[in-house]
């Protein structure tokens, strides 16, 4: 060891009157999440948004139009496969067609597989900021994850032309849906932290994740109503202990009025989300200590 | 006692070198009782302190880690040891433009940067006018800066870091771009900057900036803190070192890059001295196993201020080298040296097929003396340039046409 080891109790170096003495030291294993600063950079999260939305549709011809198109021939896919050839019938108190049935989770589900899948690459796509400029980088994961909202925004209008064409109302639940957004969001920000303390080191995540992400759809009741899973084997439990089956199936509850589940699920969910956000803040501090060196 | 903007004590850092360790690994290397990954140390025991207001430069050579001492103090990495206080906030400009984004406008992108920079809201609002007739994009500040110049893009990169008056501003080479006009106008807002009371660190390789800008220096080498305090005494010291390493024999120089796939033995640059216009030759003796490969060959000539002046590659002069024998000299020929009197280092350089197999900066000493470059017996004053350039001179009158012509003409 050639370096001497800093001695905690060293005298304090006398330092500017008025402001307040920044220490930069090797940190210890919990790293302290800097909310006030988070606070003071707020707009940074705004500027982030603004960015990826206005490069994501660049040199394209169709532009926002894929938000739309996307969705759009998945229900078709969905509606044809699952429900015409496969004949999985829709939840038994809804009188409709097997393609409305079904829109929600899919607007649902692709906002999720949208934000997982863009978070976990975030901070290498971000590479030449991090190195370059220091500014809380928890905002890189979280606003990448918030980003894909507004596809899903213009998701909806999907779910409102199938409306019409169905000749369908929707729920009065509806006035419900921005609060399965916020926990659709919720769980996507607290996993993709995760994720994305993991990529910075790890990049086999980047790799993982799309196919996890088709796996998981499976295991939420996106094609398939709640109540057909089998109760054998706490396969139920395990599909209400997901916390994604409690935002695809809340979407379904606020658009169609289908029954919503247990409200457990909903707390489960919620739980999920708040603690994967707030440890997620404490594992990405430990790892952005070393991102610089390893990006 | 003054005032300090920065206190670092014991400062370190260690990277470690070569891949990723998984526990899989580590527990293989274990046993087969191999080593582990190696360890480097950019930066050793480094302890200083700036008081408030000061202009300080950091001169050192490539790997000498100023930059890893940059990125320390504005928190982009942690150090391994030791600590820096810092007095509030710090403004680093490690890149012009850092986060400008193609697709947004110049409006956008001042205050995605200035808000990264950690400026609020309303004080980017009062500054916006400031920096935009700075960098003097005034008609395009609603355009995608993707449709700006290149150097459009870089005016508005340092505009928006100079005018964010942070009490630290921490400048990394940003000189290097730009046109000269603007480089003066950077070094004007600089030094407006230190002059305000506020503490500036400054690291370039143009010694001639830094000492118009900083009136106190550090000199780091191998990631130590060898000499700190006034800058003139800290750049004799530096050069001294340029100077003498360059004298070193080369096989004991230890401070070189490159796989060693072979390894320079001597540098010979015209018996040590040359006259300015005569013809000289720089030779280049090597040993080692270079195996089958194109070569690529190249020495650099540095000035009295370690600024570079001027290179010579066998690539560039189209001389194909390939597959070389294990011993042998590489030799370049320079038919008519223009340089003026004076001292100069050399840099050695070589390739085989792309990578570096031995690289020693300042590996010898070149003395320019004073020569018939003109073949007139005369040289221009020694103040105006480090080069002759050969030339001639004509006269011709240019005014209005002599009378008689105009009966001839139409």
């Amino acid at each position: 060891m050639q370096a001497t080891k800093p001695q905690a109790l060293a005298t304090p170096h006398e330092t500017a009157p008025g402001g307040s003495i920044h220490r930069i030291q090797p940190s210890r294993w919990l790293v302290p999440v800097n909310f006030r600063e988070l606070w003071r950079q707020r707009e940074l999260m705004r500027f982030f948004v603004l960015r990826d939305l206005k490069s994501r549709y660049r040199q394209t011809y169709l532009g926002p139009v894929w938000g739309i198109v996307r969705p759009l021939l998945t229900i078709v896919v969905f509606a044809a496969i699952f429900g015409g050839l496969a004949g999985i019938s829709p939840d038994k108190s809804f009188h409709g067609p097997y393609a409305l049935w079904v829109t929600p989770g899919v607007v649902a589900f692709s906002y999720v597989s949208a934000a997982l899948n863009a978070t976990s690459t975030s901070l290498a796509s971000n590479t030449h900021l991090i190195t370059k400029v220091y500014f809380p980088r928890l905002y890189v994961p979280i606003s990448t994850a918030v980003t894909p909202i507004f596809d899903f925004l213009l998701g909806l209008f999907v779910v409102l032309g199938l409306f019409i064409y169905f000749r369908q109302v929707p729920s009065w639940h509806i006035v419900f849906l921005p609060a399965f957004m916020v926990l659709a969001a919720l769980v996507c920000i607290g996993f993709g932290i995760w994720l994305s303390a993991f990529t910075g080191r790890y990049r086999d995540m980047m790799f993982a994740v799309p196919f996890i992400l088709q796996i998981w759809q499976y295991a939420t009741p996106v094609i398939y109503p709640l109540y057909l899973v089998p109760q054998r084997y706490h396969l139920h439990l395990l599909v209400e202990l997901n916390p994604f089956t409690a935002v695809v199936s809340g979407f379904r509850w606020a658009l169609l009025g289908t029954p919503f589940g247990s409200l457990w699920m909903l707390a489960s969910s919620m739980g999920i989300g708040v603690a994967a956000t707030f440890s997620g803040l404490y594992v990405f501090r430990r790892a952005e200590r070393f991102m610089v060196d390893t990006l | 006692m003054t005032e300090l903007a920065i206190g670092a004590h014991g400062l370190g850092k260690r990277y470690r070198m070569g891949r990723l360790e998984t526990g899989f690994r580590r527990a293989r290397r274990f046993a087969r009782r191999q080593e582990g990954p190696g360890y480097l140390w950019a930066l050793r025991d480094v302890t200083f302190d700036v008081p408030v207001g000061s202009a300080v430069a950091i001169v050192g050579r490539n790997g000498a880690g100023k930059s890893t001492l940059l990125k320390i103090l504005a928190q982009l990495t942690e150090p391994t040891t030791g600590y820096v206080d810092l007095a509030s906030r710090v403004g680093a400009l490690l890149e012009v433009g850092t986060g400008f984004n193609p697709e947004l406008t110049g409006r956008e992108n001042v205050y995605l940067n200035g808000t990264l920079l950690g400026m609020k809201r309303k004080e980017i609002d009062q500054r916006l006018d400031e920096i935009v007739s700075f960098a003097g994009v005034e008609e395009h500040l609603d355009k995608p800066v993707k449709w700006y110049s290149s150097g459009m893009y870089i005016r508005l990169g340092f505009a928006v870091a100079a005018h964010l008056e942070p009490d630290i501003l921490i400048v990394d080479e940003v000189l290097a771009v730009g046109d000269l006009a603007f480089q003066q106008k950077c070094l004007g807002r600089m030094g407006e900057v230190a002059g305000s009371g506020r503490t500036v660190l400054f690291v370039s390789h143009n010694l001639a900036a830094a000492s118009a800008l900083c009136s106190t220096g550090m000199y780091l080498r191998d990631g130590q803190l060898v000499a700190e305090g006034s800058l003139r005494t800290v750049i004799d010291e530096y050069l001294d070192d340029v100077q003498s390493n360059a004298r070193i024999d080369i096989r004991e120089r230890e401070d070189r890059e490159g796989d060693g796939r072979i390894r320079f033995t001597d540098v010979h640059v015209a018996r040590g001295s040359v006259r300015t216009g005569d013809g000289c030759e720089v030779s280049m003796r090597y040993k080692g196993t270079p195996g089958p490969g194109v070569i690529r060959v190249g020495f650099a000539v540095y000035g009295a201020l370690v600024e570079p002046i001027f290179q010579c590659v066998n690539d560039v002069s189209g001389d194909f080298i390939a597959d070389v024998a294990p011993e042998g000299m590489f030799t370049c020929t320079i038919p008519r040296l223009p340089l003026a009197p004076g001292h100069y280092t050399v840099s050695v350089y070589v390739e085989i097929d792309g990578r570096v197999a031995d690289w020693v900066q300042h590996a010898a000493v070149l003395e320019v003396v004073e020569g018939d470059f003109f073949g007139t017996g005369r040289l221009p004053s020694d103040s105006h340039g480090r080069f002759y350039v050969d030339h001639s001179w004509t006269s011709e009158a240019t005014g209005v046409a002599p009378l008689q012509l105009r009966g001839s003409a139409s």
